[in-house]
């Protein structure tokens, strides 16, 4: 019988073991285990590793359910746990946080052969990772109306606005917003979208291309609200908007040692 | 030793239960919250978290610290970890005496250790640099196990114990976990008990288990069962007044059940 490994070598096999995606058993084959795990009337050694190997699945499967729920109900379970196993081999996780273990499958989902079954599927993960990404992501205290016109309406050369940290801006395949309210869509063009929180509540619309030019622009860079004004052109496009970003809490206000450079359109 | 507070009886605060445990007062007298799901950026988490801690004493309990892996210690965990500490002010620290992944790799389970003279040694340097780092002792949990390593040349409260008299740490003595694991490697749990140093014994959790026919899992899903009710009655008259808390993570239950847990230990404690 083989000796006990040292600590590491412990660690390195039962990894190996309980990660495997076909089961402990599987992954040991004919190998005899008793010279690391005991055994007992009740259990073998094997299904004790067992035990271990299917909360490790299941866990990790449970938690990704949650944080992509959307794309779990379009799939179904049996896809969905196909899926997790795919990705698990190619993303195990190397986290401390269960948070982060689905940031990555966006990424995946766009080369996996779901792709051609479900159309769009990964940007449907790329909305849902949005919106969980924003939920806990860090405070700011977002411009409000009155001091827009307090402040900006007298300074626009220096009235410089930025995105607050909770928003993200995405460019998606058209039928998402469709699959989301659980609707069939035509293929058609991509599109602009906004995630953001607002106080503790997460949102997310589609937005024109002008809207999205001027949002992508803050979002690189602080922008004055003189330059936001050059970038829209159209005078009353431009009070709606501002009126609408203010409502939504999306934007903060720059220190005016961050106004920046003009950006171009 | 540093003496800790007896917190009094305690339920692990989740998600479920905010709007409730925000809305007005309670019968518990603290919460232990999860470390990790509140080393985040912002958001509602950490608001309800300052908010519950205005009025309630509040423990710090991680599931990663992976204490017993052979990777080096995640540097990047224990500043958040501490980050946390200051803005939370907790009672105490704690987490568990396992390890939770190798290679780099998380397999974000609570993992057996061998206890083995090499396991001891490598779990005490680490606790010792841990607490050097956050500046403060912590306390490590008695994991479920389900399986055991033909190399181990002493019992689990063996190891349990030596590790917190070497390292000066303290114990978070889970008495579910005691009698999950005296049913699965068929060990006697009272003998368990009586081994472990009272003294080092900072806080004690109860929760539930699912019995799955050759073992009982850790499933924190139900009620307590009597058996366990019986250990914590022993573990009590023997280790004295500590902080005890009810974990419940699945199949969460209502606010008053929760709470009419709470009040069972209350008062299984009164009366031992």
């Amino acid at each position: 019988m083989r000796d006990f490994p040292d600590l590491r070598g412990v660690q390195s096999l039962f990894w190996r073991l309980v990660s495997a995606p076909e089961g402990a058993a599987k992954a040991l084959g004919s190998d005899d285990l008793s010279f690391l795990v005991r055994s007992d009337l009740r259990l073998g050694g094997v299904e004790r590793l067992d035990i271990y190997a299917d909360m490790y699945f299941y866990r990790l499967r449970d938690s990704l359910a949650d944080d992509f729920p959307k794309v779990a109900a379009r799939i179904g379970a049996a896809h969905f746990h196909n899926l997790v196993t795919d990705y698990l081999l190619a993303h195990p996780s190397r986290h401390f946080s269960l948070r982060e273990l689905g940031r990555a499958l966006p990424g995946f989902l766009r080369s996996h052969p779901l792709e051609r079954s479900f159309p769009a599927l990964a940007d449907l993960a790329r909305l849902e990772w949005a919106r969980f990404d924003v939920f806990d992501d860090a405070d700011a205290v977002p411009l409000v109306r009155q001091r827009l016109l307090a402040e900006g309406a007298s300074a626009p050369e220096t009235f410089a606005l930025g995105l607050i940290p909770s928003a993200r801006l995405l460019r998606l395949d058209a039928r998402v917003l469709a699959h989301w309210k659980g609707d069939a869509a035509e293929p058609g063009e991509s599109t602009g979208v906004r995630v953001w929180r607002k106080g503790f509540d997460v949102y997310h619309r589609s937005m024109a291309a002008d809207e999205e030019a001027c949002l992508q622009a803050m979002a690189s860079r602080s922008v004055t609200l003189a330059q936001l004004g050059d970038m829209l052109g159209d005078a009353p496009l431009f009070a709606s908007l501002l009126e609408l970003w203010a409502r939504d809490g999306l934007l903060v206000v720059k220190a005016r040692s961050e106004a920046p450079d003009v950006p171009g359109r | 030793m540093t003496h800790v507070p007896d917190l009094g009886h305690g339920v692990g605060l989740r998600r479920e239960h905010f709007e409730r445990v925000l809305a007005g007062p309670t019968s518990v007298d603290w919460f232990e919250v999860i470390s990790e799901n509140f080393m985040v950026k912002g958001g509602r988490p950490l608001h309800v978290l300052e908010r519950v801690r205005r009025d309630y004493p509040v423990a710090l309990h991680g599931v990663s610290l992976s204490i017993g892996s052979t990777d080096p210690i995640d540097l990047d965990y224990l500043d958040r970890l501490r980050q946390l500490v200051v803005r939370a002010e907790p009672a105490w620290v704690s987490d568990h005496l396992c390890w939770t992944g190798v290679g780099g790799h998380n397999a974000h389970d609570l993992l057996p250790l061998p206890y083995t003279e090499e396991a001891l040694e490598h779990v005490v340097a680490r606790v010792g640099a841990v607490q050097e780092h956050l500046g403060r002792r912590i306390a490590l949990e008695n994991v479920s196990t389900y399986l055991s390593f033909a190399g181990s040349t002493m019992s689990e409260c063996e190891f349990l114990a030596e590790v917190a008299v070497r390292a000066d740490c303290g114990i978070l003595l889970d008495v579910n976990n005691v009698y999950v694991s005296a049913v699965n490697h068929g060990f006697d749990a009272e003998k368990y008990l009586a081994a472990v140093p009272p003294e080092r014994v900072w806080q004690v959790h109860l929760a539930g288990h699912t019995d799955r026919g050759s073992h009982l899992l850790d499933t924190h899903s139900r009620h307590v069962c009597d058996e366990v009710w019986e250990l914590y009655r022993t573990a009590t008259r023997r280790i004295g007044a500590v902080a005890s808390l009810i974990e419940w993570d699945e199949d969460i239950p209502d606010w008053d059940t929760l709470e009419a847990e709470s009040l069972r230990a209350r008062r299984l404690r009164q009366e031992a």
